[in-house]
């Protein structure tokens, strides 16, 4: 019968029973003590190691540290009876450590021990006690007065199998099995429970049931239950592994999971925290590689979230009334004086305005770097809104020679209110970049952000041109319609200075973005388009050459001196104004809105990177 | 012969890191010439400075990464279609989820070649519109990865930033005859951006191309991008690291990793085991000597009363000092006689006083008896005083070296005590384990008792210490030294130069036309002329006489013209 069974760990135990007996009988040893083996109505299962306990036993000594036969095969494996367990003082140091340098045979947590349990189970413990008996493998689910009372029950056991041909590995004086027999089966009824040896070889069964731990048998043992008992107290706290330790690291280090884009940017940070390849092989891993690949896959990521807007540019009224306040000072100290003292008295003043604007505009929102010739070209401009209409009508009107001009009067009413747009302009921008930055953050793709940038741009523009026409009526109303200190009034001188304050304010806006080349380039083309007329002028004077200033008659004829600048100023913002429509509407304009101005170092030095201050470690001292 | 040091952030500026090694790299190799290109990574280089220069080098170019062009975009019509396309080839590769380093080779040399024949234009066209478009589109290919699949255009914009400051080296007036392609050699001092022209150089004259990392500079990219743009922009500049690291690798002729973490990292990106060579980096010896020839002898008869245990280092929270005194406690268990010295070379104040306290509480003050004044098993010290005056002195105030790091490097500590002859007992955390190499004992790191049975081992066996110390001696004089830090890259100099063929001629190339050595200045050939005093005109083969004059450079023109294709 026992040949054909399979004893697989769904055994039933009266079978078992009465294989055992059959073997027994079968041996002439004497048969097995009822009390021995497990009871019938209790089912086996052979999957929890930490009730396959050994039996006690008086003469046996106990070491007091258990770690370290926990372990991976050791050379320990199969020793003869004679080899008791290691020394009283617990492993030597040669244990625990790796003789010179080379890897340690023994694990350093007992988490790997634990999962090694699990997944390499430690080999049968042959280390035996000094009558040479080995530990009785079954499992033990009586009360502990069934546990074999008398140290004789569970040794008579013990030394049956002893003599049985399967335990003579370590056993050569045993009866060797006969050839033509089949090797005795009943002893293989042991065999599947090896597998489950528990980790601990010398605990007694009172140990795993913590109820009858303060039993009176405890007492009336043997004292040598004692010292079996004492190494549960003294020993180190067994710390089992979860099922899954890779849980567990997921959730130490879960901020760099999630925010990690590469399974690489894991291992980096893994190797900053410490973890090295032999940490990686506790996960059951190959290498930091190979565990960081499980984390990335296994973390969650949110989707990603809108991030919130950069903050505004700067506003600083104080700065942006200061050329206006320039202007005015000059204007009316300018109205006081005459010939002479008024030129200089304007030139001063344009001087202050100039240097007010430039601080001011430093500060504002509206710091842009313009080419060199930019600021030629606006300071032509200026200079003709001031005095150009009086020039051009002194030219045209035939006079002898500049003795004959007339009085020069400046337009600096215009002036004024021209550079009283600043705070409002700059308000304007602020407001735009503000809004562009918004669109930028919450636009998924580059043709969303058009659409959105579109209706922001025609506002911004919309409103600058209001800005100025309005402060330009003002000022013309504010004059009592004369234009300034002298000269003609009307709507034209108002409409060709706030074309060109629309025109340098568009300038500003796409230098502001990245585009000052070709912003600059119209600003240049329109302070020459003045000069060629006031050129075609002059030259109409010369003998021969009146069909040049012909245009320019025509022109002025027909509205006024104030007419060619209106025309002109209007054409050059109209071409600035098709550039920013082109320009603008693009994201690659809108770069520098995108992250503040900061230097980005590229190569910035983490504080757990100790490795990228590897060089100058190894030659800084 | 003229070597072409090519550095980001580091050598030659005063403020970068990394620069002693090359300066001691340079003043090593005194019989070359040396050309430094440096780029610089923020203004905080600029304005420090440069270190001071040795006399082999001649010639010192700088450029900015993070400097902004004013200039707009300025291609023309084919110049545009040639830039669309190798940019969409590039933008391909870096959302590619697989493996894509040919599309990403194509693309990169494709901006190469465009950038080396237009000239400066290619950054203003890598920060218009046309790159923000193609990224886009491959953003949302198929085939992309899908962290990358929702970019948005602040996430585009923040990448085509950073492409643009990374590909800077390709608009560089650096790959003229004059520069990089009348060098013998370009040796790049870490991989990445640093690399990139050393690649260039490579695919467009063939000049060979050597490495060196310590640290692996995509680590430190992922390590150093704090909280910044989101995730799909790291994915995608992320990306074009890795592809920019793997081609780094791929084009390299010799890879020079320091240790063996620096070449993990390096075949996981594809690097073949038969270019790369580990060159580990070296240390003056010479302060050193004295210890570490005295501390040797046989004069350990006073037993293991009165030993002291020594560890010397920065007092951070990575080095696990508060380990180290639980374990000295278990050792004074065992043997109350011995001393544990600390000596600290800087770091953290707060984790100092933790320590300190600690070592207060667990060791109380102990005196020779009842009427002497005791002091702490323990002691705190530093580098300067009367009982400390250097590094030596610290090494040589103890028997045994111990390092408890739970987070290391290359440890450059343990390196010092090896020289000085002492037996150490480290744990195995970074290149410990390597540098160590069975020349003392290693233990896990964490665990206190494992690291006391270690000392206590050594402190209670003089014998067996001072076997380690010697054994750790002599394998730091063997492998740890400046000398051969310098003597390996010299060879490694000859064995790259001596694998191309000469390019001095139009013909064909014989054998050994152009030896290695011809590049070197000074007469090499001896010769029976040279015993017998010399004659004014040596008998040297005719094959090799044109190559007595080693500042012959013949451009890059008329080479490319001769027909040679390197």
């Amino acid at each position: 019968m026992t040949q054909e069974k399979d004893w697989t760990v769904g055994t039933r135990v009266d079978e078992l029973r009465a294989a055992l007996e059959e073997y027994a009988a079968g041996a002439g040893l004497p048969p097995f003590p009822d009390d021995d083996l497990p009871d019938a109505s209790v089912p086996p299962t052979l999957t929890e190691p930490h009730l396959m306990d050994r039996p006690p036993s008086q003469d046996r000594p106990t070491p007091p540290d258990r770690t370290s036969t926990q372990d991976a095969p050791t050379p320990q494996d199969a020793p003869t009876p004679e080899d008791g367990p290691s020394t009283q003082d617990g492993p030597s140091a040669q244990d625990r450590t790796s003789t010179e340098g080379g890897p340690s045979a023994q694990d350093w947590t007992s988490t790997q021990s634990s999962t090694a349990a699990q997944d390499h189970p430690p080999a049968r413990d042959r280390t035996t006690v000094q009558d040479g008996t080995p530990a009785f493998p079954l499992q033990d689910r009586r009360p502990p007065t069934q546990a074999g009372d008398g140290p004789d029950g569970w040794r008579s056991v013990a030394r049956h199998r002893d003599q049985s041909p399967h335990v003579q590995r370590s056993h050569p004086s045993g009866p060797s099995p006969t050839p033509d027999q089949p090797p005795r089966r009943p002893a293989d009824a042991y065999r599947p429970a090896d597998a489950y040896r528990p980790a601990d070889a010398y605990r007694p069964p009172e140990a795993t049931r913590p109820a009858e731990s303060h039993r009176t048998q405890e007492a009336t043992r043997p004292p040598a239950k004692d010292p079996a008992k004492a190494p549960d107290a003294a020993r180190k706290p067994q710390r089992r592994g979860p099922a899954d330790p890779v849980k567990t690291l997921m959730h130490r280090h879960k901020d760099l999971c999630a925010r990690a884009v590469d399974p690489l940017e894991i291992a980096a940070g893994l190797e900053a925290q410490g973890v090295t390849d032999r940490t990686a092989t506790m996960f059951r891993h190959r290498d930091v590689f190979a565990l960081a690949e499980e984390l990335f896959a296994r973390t969650h990521r949110e989707p990603p979230r809108d991030q919130p807007p950069p903050p505004a540019g700067p506003l600083t009224p104080a700065y942006d009334i200061l050329p206006a306040t320039a202007a005015l000072g000059a204007a009316l100290a300018a109205a006081r004086t005459e010939g002479a003292a008024q030129a200089m008295l304007i030139l001063a003043g344009a001087v202050a305005v100039t240097l007010a604007l430039r601080v001011a505009v430093a500060r504002g929102p509206m710091r842009a770097r313009l080419p060199a010739h930019a600021a030629l070209a606006t300071a032509a401009l200026a200079a003709y809104a001031l005095y150009g209409d009086w020039l051009l009508a002194d030219l045209l009107s035939g006079a002898a020679s500049t003795a004959d001009f007339s009085p020069p009067d400046p337009r600096t009413a215009a002036a004024v209110a021209l550079a009283a747009a600043l705070p409002a302009t700059a308000a304007i921008t602020r407001w735009f970049r503000t809004r562009a930055a918004h669109a930028l953050g919450v636009s998924r793709d580059l043709h969303e952000f058009a659409a959105r940038i579109r209706p922001l741009l025609a506002a911004a523009v919309l409103g600058a041109g209001a800005v100025f026409l309005g402060l330009q009526l003002a000022a013309l109303g504010f004059t009592g319609g004369e234009g300034g200190v002298g000269g003609e009034g009307g709507g034209g001188p108002a409409l060709a200075v706030a074309a060109l304050g629309l025109a340098l304010y568009t300038a500003r806006l796409l230098a502001l973005h990245g585009h000052g080349r070709p912003a600059a380039a119209v600003l240049t083309a329109a302070a020459a388009a003045h000069a060629m007329v006031l050129l075609l002028a002059v030259s109409a004077r010369l003998p021969g050459l009146d069909a040049l200033g012909r245009p320019v008659d025509l022109l002025v004829g027909a509205q006024g001196p104030s007419a060619v600048p209106a025309v002109l100023n209007a054409l050059a913002a109209a071409v600035l104004l098709a550039l920013a429509a082109g320009s603008l509407t693009r994201a690659s304009a809108h770069r520098s809105t995108a992250r503040p101005k900061e230097h980005k170092a590229m190569s910035a030095p983490h504080p757990h990177d100790q490795r990228s201050a590897l060089p100058t470690q190894g030659g800084s001292r | 012969m003229r070597i072409a040091l090519l550095a980001e952030g580091g050598y030659p500026f005063a403020a970068g890191d990394g620069r002693v090694w090359c300066d001691r790299l340079i003043r090593g190799l005194a019989d070359h010439e040396f050309e430094v290109y440096g780029l610089s990574t923020g203004p905080e280089l600029d304005a420090a400075g440069l270190v001071e220069l040795p006399p082999q080098v001649r010639k010192v170019r700088r450029a900015r990464l993070w400097a902004e062009p004013e200039d707009t975009f300025s291609f023309g019509r084919r110049a545009r279609e040639r830039f669309t396309a190798a940019f969409t080839e590039l933008a391909a590769a870096i959302c590619a989820d697989g493996p894509a380093e040919d599309r990403f080779s194509a693309g990169l040399y494709g901006l190469a070649e465009l950038a080396f024949d237009q000239g400066p234009g290619l950054l203003p066209a890598l920060r218009s519109e046309v790159p923000l478009r193609i990224l886009e589109g491959a953003c949302r290919a198929p085939g992309s990865a899908r962290l990358v699949q929702g970019a948005r255009a602040v996430d585009l914009l923040a990448v085509t930033e950073h492409l643009a400051q990374a590909l800077r080296p390709l608009s560089l007036p650096w790959y003229g005859p004059e520069e990089l392609a009348g060098a013998d050699l370009c040796h790049a001092l870490s991989g990445g951006t640093a690399a990139l022209p050393g690649l260039l150089a490579r695919h467009i004259h063939g000049t060979p191309l050597l490495v060196t990392e310590y640290g692996v500079r995509l680590r430190r990219h992922y390590l150093a991008a704090g909280p910044g743009p989101d995730v799909p922009a790291r994915a995608l500049t992320a990306g074009f690291e890795r592809r920019l690291a793997a081609q780094v690798c791929a084009g390299a002729d010799l890879l020079t990793p320091g240790n063996t973490h620096a070449r993990r990292w390096q075949e996981r990106l594809g690097a073949a085991r038969e270019r790369q060579r580990t060159v580990y980096p070296g240390m003056e010896a010479e302060r050193f000597a004295e210890a570490g020839e005295a501390g040797l002898p046989g004069d350990e008869g006073a037993g293991p009363e009165g030993q002291t245990l020594v560890w010397v280092g920065r007092i951070e929270p990575a080095k696990d000092l508060i380990g180290l005194l639980h374990a000295f406690a278990e050792v004074r268990r065992a043997e109350p006689e011995t001393r544990l010295l600390l000596v600290s070379q800087g770091g953290s104040a707060e984790y100092e006083t933790h320590c300190r306290a600690l070592a207060a509480q667990l060791f109380p003050d102990e005196a020779a008896g009842a009427h002497e004044v005791g002091d702490n098993p323990v002691s705190f010290e530093e580098i300067g005083g009367p009982e400390l005056p250097d590094l030596a002195a610290a090494y040589a105030s103890g028997e045994v070296l111990v390092l408890s790091s739970v987070v290391e490097g290359f440890p450059a500590g343990l390196v010092e005590g090896m020289f000085c002859g002492r037996a150490s007992v480290s744990t195995d955390v970074g290149a410990v384990r390597e540098v160590i190499g069975g020349t003392g004992l290693v233990v896990p790191p964490r665990n206190p008792r494992a690291l006391a049975d270690a000392c206590l081992a050594l402190l209670r066996d003089p014998a067996r210490r001072s076997r380690l110390g010697a054994a750790a001696r002599a394998r730091a004089l063997e492998l740890f030294t400046v000398e051969q830090n310098v003597s390996a890259f010299r060879g490694i100099y000859f064995e790259l130069i001596s694998h191309r063929r000469g390019r001095r001629r139009g013909t064909a190339p014989r054998p050994f036309d152009h030896p290695a050595e011809a590049a070197l200045p000074g007469r090499w050939a001896g010769g029976r002329l040279a015993r017998r005093g010399g004659s004014p005109r040596p008998s040297t083969p005719r094959w090799s006489r044109p190559a007595q004059e080693p500042r012959d450079r013949t451009p890059a023109l008329t080479r490319a013209a001769a027909g040679d294709p390197r």
